[in-house]
């Protein structure tokens, strides 16, 4: 089976930067990592953790994807979580728009989010946005 | 009129069955809890500091301590966050659950890392670990009660 992971973030990336209402807070402020003096607010890709869930007849897998928004001021907190509710609709239930090549992504979900205050910079807030990401391979080479 | 026998059998049974599984339930989940919290402090304190990092230039004191590398857990620096993991019982009336609690804030900035801090991931990964042997001897537990209360007739153990 051909890895789909390093695809699909660049595929989760590629969406949320086509994101119109993400990127009108965020501009293309949304990284694999972040650079050292990226401006707020920023978006990353926190972790990803994929478990094999093949079946008789396909290869797939079950993917844990979780998403960061990071925010700076005063209102760090409702900031980070209304830039996250653009990163929920950009993503849940929008298996198709992620594009992975040999590989379907069946299901993108929202799981759970969690929002916590930060040192950095004089105060901010981080949002960690969790989804659950099925694939499954398009074709497989040899039966299986 | 007609009577249906045996329901106050079917009865004690099945409070038989409710009560064991609580209580193993409570066991199993304080257990499991107790053995990923019991993780999650052995692998703060045997971290290894990152060999690739420099200490600033003129640091003193605690800023000379050496972080370990990002994406693993954290190492020890005073002691103070894996001496703060507890584990807590919280079950209630109507469910059974416990929690593994990190009694300082800095542990959700090393879990999750922050804006200017890579995450050091510690507890999540333990957590998932333990999922499978927790959902097996679960599913063991209520086995084997099944199995108990069809042995015995009144749902008490024999």
């Amino acid at each position: 089976m051909s890895y789909p992971i390093p695809d699909l973030q660049r595929a989760v990336i590629a969406r949320l930067r086509a994101y119109a209402p993400l990127t009108a807070v965020v501009a293309q402020r949304i990284y694999d990592t972040a650079p050292a003096d990226a401006a707020y607010p920023f978006v990353t890709i926190n972790s990803i953790s994929a478990t094999e869930r093949d079946t008789d007849t396909s290869d797939g897998l079950r993917v844990a994807l979780a998403v960061s928004v990071f925010a700076q001021g005063v209102d760090a907190r409702a900031k980070v979580q209304r830039h996250a509710a653009h990163v929920i609709d950009a993503l849940h239930r929008n298996a198709a728009a992620l594009t992975v090549t040999g590989h379907a992504v069946v299901m993108c979900s929202y799981q759970s989010s969690l929002v916590f205050r930060t040192p950095d910079d004089g105060g901010g807030a981080h949002c960690v946005v969790n989804f659950l990401i099925l694939t499954e391979q398009a074709e497989l080479a040899n039966g299986y | 009129m007609k009577h249906v026998k045996g329901v106050e059998a079917l009865t004690a049974k099945l409070d038989f069955m409710s009560a064991q599984v609580k209580e193993r339930a409570r066991n199993i989940c304080h257990a499991s809890a107790e053995h990923t919290g019991g993780q999650v402090v052995i692998d703060i304190n045997t971290q290894k500091p990152n060999p690739d990092y420099d200490v600033p230039e003129g640091a003193t004191g605690r800023r000379r301590h050496i972080p370990a590398p990002p994406g693993g857990p954290p190492n020890s620096d005073t002691g103070n966050l894996s001496a703060r993991y507890v584990t807590i019982d919280r079950t209630t009336r109507v469910r059974v659950a416990a929690a593994i609690v990190a009694g300082v804030i800095y542990a959700v900035w090393q879990e999750y890392g922050t804006a200017r801090m890579a995450a050091r991931p510690h507890l999540l990964p333990r957590f998932r670990e333990a999922g499978p042997r927790f959902r097996h001897n679960m599913r063991e537990m209520l086995r084997s009660v099944a199995r108990e209360a069809a042995r015995s007739k009144t749902g008490r153990r024999q």
